[in-house]
């Protein structure tokens, strides 16, 4: 086995136990990591993990279904990672361990199988019904397709508004959000292809590898010079994860350092005031996997009459709110555990409501938040920001 | 008695795997490989061992149980509370590790005593929050906020395993030994009799029994308790750091303020350190290694030779006077005070240092190591008639090492200077092969021996068990008696066997 990034040379940098990959850096006690604080056992922190990849290393003990599971219960949420304070690489070792774990055969487990079997039968994650790509874009002004007609931005929408009506009205916004600003922007539509987030998550590298060589490909081919993109999953991908399998002709940005911009220029003008007491909640993948704290937060100031309250956690050592690398359709309660600590956290600020920039963090807590007993609103920063012009 | 690495059979170990699920119920034992592979060692060069069963007991009712199954299977107990660093909790030998950190209650914080009574479970960073919140601080040490305070205070390497402020800091202790009984020392221990009896004084008119339990490594019996003393925030600190162009001055520097009272606790840093703490909390990550490998007597640039470290506290105008004091007596040895640029050229080490002494906070600072390197430890308790010779020539006999080692050292001063804690910092890099970690290993061992030969020097960690050395064997009557002890209180070896501090001839 040779896992990449945990090679002989790490041995000499055993993880120590100290377990500050649990608790956040500056608050001493408030825990971070999801799983650790679920499931109370060493083994399910980062550095639990990476004493399995060890383990497995050492030849002291042998992949199995234990392991597996030990393995993805786990958010991926990166909190290990910002947290570690020899820095272990503990994603890239995570995805290393699902990979060999994928290669023997042994995950993903249960219903993520449907997941990956249905990325490669209907290129997204959600099945048949959810085929049509450009279903979001119904009650629009037809959009610039990049296959019918050449644009230097492309609008990249990813799977999620496809199925969800919610992400849908994201996407919906957004157009309406970059005509407003005058950018000259296409869709792929029905060509867009999933961006390979959930493969590389889950431990099929070959397909994730696959799905990536064709996107690349087909946008350099575009002659687009620039990509955004409203779900951070894919934008983490795209920014981070694809110029390791091939060159990119193209800039990669989130739709909401791409609007920042557009605000700052003076081509969205915010007119509208509010009186909202907002909390803003940060993405894994746009704020830990991606750096992109300010642009959402500007945004949210330049939003007249609204105020902002920061969760205790926020920014660098944000907790996750659960919906991620497809532990919710195996390990629910874990899930859902997830998700009630940072509502209930959103809540214990005082603001009336959540703002995220994720259309999967924005899923997750509605469905919580629907069965909760004091309810709090959960906006998208793109919707809200729409709503303001 | 146990005197090896414990294999069990199927049945055995479904058997024990039974009776450990009645004392403790399902959810707190596992033997999932995937689980127990996680309590195999820690960031040391020990082998890693994965132990048969990891149990977490919640009260002491099921430690006595759990203990009694050990016994009568035959099978090693190594007791683990948050298990960083120190490999005196592997499980060496195999068989059931017992994690108590699930004991984790705060049960009486004590103001009029300045004592808190804590169980193992209680982490560094929520009991300085705790104390917080009433003006009051432990010591904090190099600790990181999530590791148990009974853990560390208990292992303590001779009394030096934390660097805001050596002290004392254990007033009393709860053990259950391996036969069940349960003892409790100090002023607690007529708490048999009289119910009301607190924690007040760690001694009773009897043998102080708190010292037979500290630095055991668990092996004769498992702490449940511990009543920590507590120090109050008083109304203003300082810290005036000196600088000096030498280790000798630095000590007698040291030694002067120490003994007039002046400080709290006093440390002295190489240059080599506080470049990599300054660099460590600059960027949140170890130097690299480039940095330190700079030969150690000869500075970069103008920057010290040493500074010294001074930590003290208490009414504003015992500040101004002691503060004026230091600045004297570091004249005179032809010293100054260094505050000032140190805040500007090495900001990283200041903040590091004010957080660490003055604010007492936990740091994880020192969790990934000084540097991307791999560091070994040899730590002496040193003589200070002889330690500023051990410095200059430990620092040339490490440093002319075949291996890349880079090299640095602090110091601090203990029991008002009597003796001087001396860690030197070699590191090899991270990329070394092990032979290459055998020889480093030599290097670091020839180091002490001769600290020990020629400078009077004594050990402060217990070697593992797969070492050729038996330090206790050096100790001559008190080695003697301390065998007698453990084969008294566990003559069957089953606490912590693999350790084997006691030299039984175990392999």
């Amino acid at each position: 086995m040779a896992l990449k990034c945990t090679n002989e040379e790490t041995h000499l940098y055993m993880c120590p136990r100290c377990k500050c990959c649990t608790i956040s850096k500056d608050l001493r006690v408030i825990p971070i990591c999801p799983s650790y604080q679920y499931y109370d056992y060493f083994s399910h922190s980062g550095g639990g993990k990476l004493y399995i990849a060890q383990g497995l290393l050492r030849k002291l003990i042998d992949f199995s279904p234990e392991i597996a599971r030990i393995v993805y219960q786990c958010h991926l949420c990166g909190a290990c990672k910002e947290l570690c304070p020899p820095g272990f690489e503990t994603i890239e070792i995570f995805r290393d361990l699902r990979r060999e774990l994928v290669d023997r055969g042994l995950a993903p487990l249960g219903k993520q199988k449907s997941l990956i079997s249905n990325i490669k039968k209907y290129n997204n994650p959600y099945g048949n019904a959810y085929i049509n790509k450009e279903k979001w874009t119904e009650g629009l002004n037809p959009l610039k397709k990049i296959a019918d007609d050449k644009s230097s931005v492309i609008y990249y929408s990813g799977c999620a508004p496809a199925y969800d009506k919610k992400s849908a009205q994201i996407s919906k916004n957004i157009a309406f959000l970059l005509q407003k600003a005058k950018v000259d922007f296409a869709i792929l539509g029905n060509d867009e292809n999933c961006c390979g987030s959930i493969p590389l998550e889950l431990g099929d590298i070959s397909l994730f590898k696959k799905l990536a060589r064709k996107n690349i490909k087909m946008i350099n081919n575009s002659g687009a010079e620039l990509v955004i993109t409203s779900c951070p999953h894919c934008y983490e991908i795209f920014n981070k994860e694809y110029p390791e399998i091939d060159s990119l002709n193209f800039e990669v940005m989130h739709t909401t350092e791409f609007l920042e911009r557009q605000i700052d220029k003076g081509k969205l003008k915010i007119t509208k005031k509010t009186n909202l007491v907002a909390t803003y909640h940060d993405p894994c993948h746009l704020g830990r996997y991606s750096n992109v704290y300010k642009s959402p937060r500007n945004i949210l100031k330049s939003i007249k009459g609204l105020k902002l309250l920061e969760m205790e956690r926020n920014k660098e050592q944000a907790y996750c709110c659960g919906s991620g690398t497809g532990v919710k359709s195996v390990f629910p309660d874990f899930s859902q555990f997830t998700g009630k600590e940072r509502l209930n956290e959103a809540k214990k600020t005082g603001a009336h409501v959540i703002i995220t920039a994720c259309p999967y963090c924005q899923n997750q807590f509605s469905e919580l938040n629907h069965s909760s007993n004091k309810k709090i609103k959960i906006i998208d920063i793109h919707d809200l920001l729409a709503e303001s012009i | 008695m146990i005197r090896e690495r414990v294999k069990l059979s199927k049945q055995k170990r479904e058997k024990i795997s039974r009776e450990l699920r009645r004392v403790l119920g399902a959810k707190n034992i596992s033997t999932n490989p995937a689980v127990l592979v996680g309590y195999s060692g820690s960031a040391t060069v020990a082998p890693k061992i994965v132990p048969d069963f990891l149990v977490k007991p919640q009260n002491i009712e099921q430690i006595k149980k759990i203990l009694n199954i050990a016994k009568k299977n035959k099978v090693p107990l190594t007791v683990m509370a948050s298990g960083t660093q120190d490999a005196a909790t592997h499980p060496i030998f195999g068989g059931i590790v017992m994690d108590t950190m699930g004991m984790n209650k705060i049960l009486e914080i004590n103001l009029d005593s300045a004592y808190a009574v804590i169980e193992p479970g209680v982490t560094i960073g929520r009991f300085s929050k705790e104390l917080d919140k009433i003006d009051y601080h432990c010591t904090v040490g190099s600790f990181p906020p999530s590791i148990s305070v009974i853990g560390n205070y208990t292992q303590t390497a001779c009394n030096t395993h934390r660097s805001s402020g050596i002290r004392d800091d254990i007033l009393g202790l709860e053990v259950v030994l391996p036969d069940g009984t349960l003892v409790q020392t100090g002023s607690k221990a007529f708490s048999a009799t009289y119910p009301q009896t607190g924690w007040h004084s760690a001694s009773n008119s009897f043998p102080d029994l708190r010292g037979l339990f500290i630095d055991a490594c668990g092996t004769l019996g498992v702490i449940t308790k511990a009543a920590i003393r507590i120090y109050p925030k008083n109304e203003a600190q300082a810290m005036p750091i000196a600088s000096f162009e030498d280790y000798a001055t630095s000590l007698e520097y040291m030694k002067k303020i120490v003994r007039a009272n002046l400080v709290q606790h006093c440390s002295i840093w190489h240059w080599g350190l506080y470049t990599m703490i300054d660099h460590l909390q600059t960027f949140g990550q170890g130097a690299p290694f480039e940095i330190v490998l700079t030969d150690p007597w000869e500075k970069p640039d103008e920057r010290p030779y040493t500074i010294v470290v001074p930590v003290m506290s208490g009414y504003r105008e015992d500040m101004e006077g002691h503060i004026k004091a230091c600045e004297k007596v570091a004249k005179e040895l032809g010293g100054r005070i260094y505050n000032e640029e140190l805040k500007e050229k090495f900001p990283g080490a200041y903040q590091f240092y004010e957080e660490h002494f003055i604010h007492h906070y936990p740091t994880r600072a020192f969790m990934g190591g000084y540097a991307e390197a791999m560091p070994l430890f040899p730590i002496v308790l040193a003589d200070p008639t002889k330690v500023a010779s051990l410095e200059k020539w430990g620092l040339r006999f490490l440093r002319k090492s075949p291996l890349k080692l880079g090299l640095s050292y602090y110091s601090h001063s203990l029991d008002q200077n009597r003796t001087i804690f001396l860690r030197m910092t070699p590191y090899i890099e991270a990329t070394s092969t092990d032979n290459e970690i055998k020889r480093a290993l030599a290097v670091h061992q020839k180091y002490l021996e001769e600290a020990y030969r020629k400078y009077g020097a004594v050990p402060i960690r217990n070697i593992y068990a797969t070492s050729e050395e038996r330090n206790i064997d050096k100790t001559g009557g008190f080695g003697i008696l301390l065998k007698k002890i453990k084969n008294t209180i566990d003559p069957e070896n089953i606490l912590n066997p693999g350790i084997d501090i006691y030299h039984q001839g175990v392999r």
